[in-house]
């Protein structure tokens, strides 16, 4: 894997920031994570960050800008649009799904059980 | 008496009476049109030729007027035939003295087409009446439409502002109760997994806090469910102990916090004591946890009359009546304004930190019930100012 990668987690759970962040780093310690609380928030470091992340995890549920309007901002944007997303929701809507599944984004429901966490960790990095 | 040819054969009706009412004279066009010969009439009683309501018509009327003025023109009578047919008649008298003696002179024309006129004319008033009466009809009928309408409007802002808030609860069931279960379930699974005693008390501190905000969370939608279907108990109440009542509850939620209230003096309103408390504490409380770190929590409230359209949802329609501003001002960390629509949504947070994001939906449910507005406006690290609007309504 390569060094120095950096994914962009969009959460405003700080229990799933925390389990999921220590998740990945469990698997590659390398990794560096950054977090916005919100799509606002995401987008503003998008815009200011030198190096764009190799990957996006949105959760959809979130104040202000929500995962489907920040995931819709970002693929309107012509220098955001090829970062891979991955949606890690607990969003119990089908139609969330079928919606991100349909325009071919991974749509991750967010696990009942810890061991879960590690395998949609190893999920995610496969993507980046 | 012998007649002129041309005037027994003019077009019309000749004969003229004694005072008795005996026919003296009669030409050959009346005798042709009833059916008599001359002989037969002649000599007789004005009555052969004249139906009942003729007889009445001229010992009431005509012959009166007759010897009053010497003449009476355009008198529309009915002559009878032989067969007792029934001829209008338009007539003029004129009372002559001729060998000393009084004869009354009448000339006539048939007036069947008059007759058939005026039948048409009463038909065509009676068709306009009817017209006329059935277009009332119809403006009443337009007019309680109208008012239906917006009846309906009303009932139609009702009914979605009813499916907002029940889409907004399913999303708190589905979503915000789910939430917590779900943490649930994955710390108690850590909590099996790890050996490590510091990791354990961690991991069941977390699982205490995920049941505290369950029991919010549970509480919260008790509050909101109370408010949906509690009626309000309204009343004259004083604004200035609903303030101070609304404090005292707010400070109790913050340990060691003081909250401090610059207002002017209030004024009693008509409402749910118990609401409006509840609606301030809420108020007061995003003023106590959103303050800047290392200040003491303020807020400044006003008050103001103003004059409002009373009708919010029926465009074009306005009744302006009196409502109490209330402005509630703080100096906390605020929030970016663009989003303060969603401050009302139920369990919609602005700030991540704290707060189940209940409050302000509960403010609005409060509100509504008092048919009032409530806004919110915000500046980042400046303040928020909450505004209410409360109808000036007397008992």
């Amino acid at each position: 894997m390569e060094n120095n990668k950096t994914i962009l987690y969009v959460d405003d759970d700080e229990d799933d920031v925390e389990l999921l962040t220590d998740a990945i780093r469990g698997i590659d310690p390398k990794v560096t994570i950054a977090i916005a609380k919100n799509g606002a928030e995401a987008l503003t470091y998008l815009q200011s960050v030198q190096k764009l992340p190799c990957l996006i995890v949105l959760d959809l549920n979130m104040p202000y800008l929500n995962g489907k309007q920040t995931f819709d901002k970002i693929k309107a944007d012509s220098s955001l649009q090829h970062i891979p997303v991955i949606v890690f929701s607990s969003s119990a809507n089908p139609s969330d799904k079928a919606t991100f599944n349909s325009l071919g984004i991974d749509f991750i429901t967010k696990p009942h059980n810890f061991s879960a966490i590690s395998e949609a960790a190893i999920r995610m990095l496969s993507n980046c | 008496m012998q007649l002129l040819q041309q005037f027994d054969e003019a077009p019309c009706f000749y004969f003229c009476t004694s005072d008795n009412g005996i026919l003296l004279q009669v030409n050959e066009t009346l005798c042709l049109k009833l059916g008599f010969s001359k002989n037969e009439l002649i000599g007789k009683k004005t009555e052969i030729i004249f139906p009942v309501a003729t007889r009445i018509f001229q010992q009431t009327h005509l012959f009166p007027l007759l010897k009053m003025q010497q003449y009476a023109h355009e008198i529309f009578i009915s002559l009878q035939t032989k067969n007792k047919e029934q001829i209008p008649v338009l007539l003029n008298a004129e009372r002559k003295i001729i060998d000393d003696e009084p004869v009354n002179v009448y000339i006539g024309i048939e007036v069947n087409n008059r007759k058939k006129f005026e039948d048409e004319l009463i038909a065509a008033k009676k068709t306009a009446e009817l017209a006329l009466s059935e277009n009332t009809a119809l403006n009443t009928a337009k007019e309680q439409l109208q008012q239906r309408i917006e009846q309906l409007d009303e009932q139609m802002q009702l009914v979605k502002k009813q499916n907002k808030e029940l889409q907004q609860f399913n999303h708190a069931i589905s979503h915000d109760l789910q939430e917590p279960l779900r943490k649930l379930s994955v710390f108690s699974d850590m909590i099996l997994q790890t050996n490590n005693k510091d990791q354990h008390e961690q991991n069941i501190k977390k699982l205490k806090r995920v049941l505290e905000q369950m029991r919010s969370v549970m509480s919260g939608l008790q509050q909101y469910i109370w408010l949906t279907g509690n009626l309000n108990k309204a009343g004259n109440i004083d604004l200035n102990a609903v303030i101070k009542q609304a404090k005292q509850q707010s400070e109790s939620g913050f340990p060691g916090v003081n909250l401090s209230i610059q207002q002017q003096q209030l004024p009693f309103i008509y409402a749910d004591e118990k609401q409006m408390v509840l609606l301030f504490c809420h108020i007061f409380s995003n003023a106590i946890r959103f303050r800047k770190p290392g200040t003491n929590a303020l807020v400044k409230i006003t008050a103001d009359s103003i004059k409002l359209n009373r009708f919010q949802n029926i465009r074009d329609k306005y009744q302006y009546t009196n409502f109490l501003k209330i402005a509630i001002i703080d100096e906390g960390i605020g929030f970016d304004a663009a989003y303060k629509e969603q401050a009302f949504e139920l369990f919609k947070r602005l700030h991540t930190s704290s707060g189940r994001g209940l409050g302000l939906a509960l403010c609005k449910k409060i509100i509504d019930n008092h048919y009032g507005m409530i806004s919110i406006d915000s500046i980042e690290h400046k303040g928020t100012t909450v505004t209410l609007l409360l109808p000036e309504r007397a008992e």
